[in-house]
């Protein structure tokens, strides 16, 4: 079709130029004061044109010059797909030429947001199976619709090759007929099920604070010049609730027509509303898969599905969701037919070992003497000055409750924290209120290490943590207080595992 | 597989570099306090001779320990280590995991002609510290023979499977 040198859309340097903007726009808004100022000094007729003049040139300059280096990088950057690697060649004062492994790619997304669906580009990212760059994309591109599906197909069929695969996967993410969608009222109840309570809890009683100041001041208890001298206050507050109501509707606009499919060794994974995500996953780059449930999610028995892998959620606002939430049946058989490779099964949980309480004890009553401690203080002789006297029961009442969950938190783990040596894969169970399960195999287990305090080794007691290739914060997996003799029981496994998925 | 020990020199070479880390800050604690002493009430003389008390204490006692508890493991399969002080940490990694050896040394490694053996997978790094010279290039040479032999069986299994 194309040949195979070619530079980035041009629409990249508008988008680059946009966040320059946006920096100027935040620079602007910290610049406000002055501003009021300027507007004092025109209405008063003290105006100088030709400082504004000078500052409008200096600002203008700045653009231009933004714009013609965004023009430069662009004009000298090609990108080039040899027989086996990609290599991005930018020919700039600080020259680079960065090559990459089709052999070693983990995915390929594409990405486009409003802007880009305007100008009817796609935004490639490229990872690699690499744990230097695990927790940021290796290439970041922008093409034209047409040559961005040229690129993905192209760059599929040579990683095919690579991998030693005769079947041809590569297929237009357009003409793909997927094996799991989901109805905008299953995400609907996705966003229900996994809703935080805390952000429920926090709408619920900013509901009723409105209610009962408009009560107020229709009784006129509260007078409008109070609420008026509190303006700064409300606007906070009306920020962080603008924040909360929107972490609890974003997953609606993120999840919008959510679609997978497995293709040969790959997974397609299509969604977004404003934001279109199209990811490919390579299935034996897959290092863990993990359910959630949320505390609702709990209550209503469902759960969704997570992968643990290098590309797909290493970068802020990229998710890594399999399956949304679901009951267990549903789960179990769309995982059968989307990672058969992982076997998933529940053998019998090995629950935490009850004598760790002996070695929890002593940290957790240190840490109960302390909070006590503060809190009698601060209470007693109204550190904080706290010109009312039910202000001072507040604190009490915020230091029991930190007491008593975690007191909860303690007896809980006893009931929710567990593992289970599976024939091929390691299941890790933890979380106390929000459950997670992690099924690791036992070949993609990179080290595991365990501890033991004087108190842990009186009682035989050990624990641990098992790494994996992942982004940062998926990389380690706390495993809970077991017999010594378990964790050597997984370390023997990990040295004897090998090789592939069956 | 019995656990190996470390060398005699590796406890001397524990002493010395407690020994500097414990020099290093009792000059920067004590210049501190000599310098605003004035502006101090009385009972932080007793934390700053408190707190070199204590350090002088874990200077005596920490190493020896810690060279004590110090083994390590290599098998046909893995690498093991095993440390700490108060809280023992055993870590363990495959050698079909490994992606680079590196053996290191400063200059206080140098001088106890010790080196450092550092293996890294793609989970994270372990590091069998404190090695005579031969002993690590033994180790490293050990492990560099292990993961060739673990590429050519796995090459052999995937022409045996065609």
């Amino acid at each position: 079709m194309e040949q195979n040198k070619f530079r980035c859309h041009y629409s990249i340097v508008f988008e680059n130029m946009g966040r320059f903007l946006v920096i100027c726009f935040v620079a602007f808004l910290g610049q406000a004061n002055n501003m009021s100022n300027m507007v004092q000094d025109i209405m008063r007729g003290d105006f100088h044109l030709v400082n504004f003049l000078a500052a409008f040139g200096i600002v203008f300059v700045v653009l231009l010059l933004c714009f013609l280096y965004q023009n430069i990088v662009w004009a000298k950057t090609w990108i080039s797909i040899e027989e086996d690697a990609i290599v991005l060649e930018r020919r700039t004062i600080n020259r680079k030429k960065n090559t990459i492994g089709i052999k070693n790619i983990s995915n390929i997304n594409l990405e486009q947001n409003i802007f880009e669906r305007i100008m009817n580009t796609y935004v490639i990212k490229l990872d690699t199976n690499s744990r230097t760059t695990a927790d940021k994309t290796d290439v970041r591109i922008v093409l034209g619709k047409e040559k961005a599906e040229w690129f993905r197909c192209v760059v599929m069929e040579r990683m095919q090759k690579a991998a030693g695969e005769k079947e041809a996967t590569a297929q237009n993410a357009e003409e793909m007929n997927y094996d799991i969608v989901y109805s905008p009222k299953q995400i609907i109840m996705h966003c229900v099920y996994t809703a935080s309570v805390s952000a429920v809890l926090i709408i619920l009683t900013a509901i009723i604070v409105v209610i009962v100041a408009l009560r107020l001041v229709r009784t006129g208890t509260l007078l409008l010049d109070g609420i008026a001298n509190a303006i700064g206050g409300l606007t906070t507050a009306a920020i962080i609730l603008y924040s909360v109501a929107q972490s609890l509707i974003k997953d609606f606009f993120v999840y919008y027509n959510f679609r997978v499919k497995r293709v040969g060794d790959k997974i397609h994974l299509e969604h977004g509303l404003l934001k279109k995500r199209k990811y490919i996953l390579a299935v034996d780059k897959i290092n863990a898969v993990r359910l959630v449930s949320p505390l609702v999610s709990r209550v209503c028995k469902r759960q969704f599905v997570e992968l643990i892998c290098v590309g797909v959620g290493d970068e802020n606002k990229e998710n890594s969701m399999l399956l949304l939430a679901e009951t267990e049946q549903d789960m179990r058989e769309k995982l059968a037919v989307l990672l058969p490779e992982f076997h998933l099964e529940q053998g019998e949980i090995h629950k935490r070992s009850k004598a760790s309480i002996w070695s929890e004890l002593p940290r957790k009553v240190c840490y109960y003497a302390i909070l006590i401690v503060l809190m009698v203080v601060v209470g007693h002789y109204n550190v904080f000055h706290i010109p009312v006297e039910w202000g001072i029961y507040v604190i009490y009442v915020v230091g029991v409750f930190l007491i008593g969950t975690s007191v909860l938190n303690l007896f809980m783990a006893f009931y929710t924290q567990g593992i289970c040596l599976l024939d091929r894969e390691l299941l890790l169970v933890n979380g106390c209120f929000e459950k997670k399960i992690t099924w690791i195999p036992y070949y993609k287990i990179q080290q595991i290490s365990y501890e033991q305090g004087p108190i842990r080794r009186k009682c035989k007691l050990a624990t641990g943590m098992v790494r994996i290739l992942a982004k940062m914060i998926d990389s380690a997996h706390p495993v809970t207080y077991l017999e010594q003799s378990m964790y050597e029981e997984i370390g023997k496994r990990i040295l004897q595992s090998r090789g592939k998925m069956d | 597989m019995k656990y190996e020990k470390l060398g005699k020199k590796a406890s001397i070479c524990m002493y010395v570099k407690t020994v500097i880390g414990f020099v290093i800050t009792a000059i920067c604690v004590l210049s501190v306090y000599f310098i605003i002493r004035e502006e101090l009430p009385d009972f932080v003389s007793w934390f700053v001779y408190g707190f070199l008390g204590i350090y002088l204490l874990y200077v005596l006692i920490a190493p020896k320990l810690r060279y004590e508890r110090y083994r390590y493991r290599l098998t046909e399969d893995g690498i093991e280590v095993r440390k700490g002080l108060i809280v023992i940490k055993t870590e363990i990694v495959p050698i079909e995991r490994l992606h680079k050896i590196e053996v290191s040394s400063g200059p206080i490694f140098r001088a106890f002609k010790l080196k450092e053996v550092m293996v890294t997978t793609a989970g994270g790094e372990l590091r069998i510290a404190y090695l005579n010279e031969n002993v690590a290039e033994q180790i490293s040479e050990h492990l560099k023979k292990r993961i060739n032999a673990i590429v050519v069986e796995e090459r052999e299994a995937a022409h045996g499977a065609e």
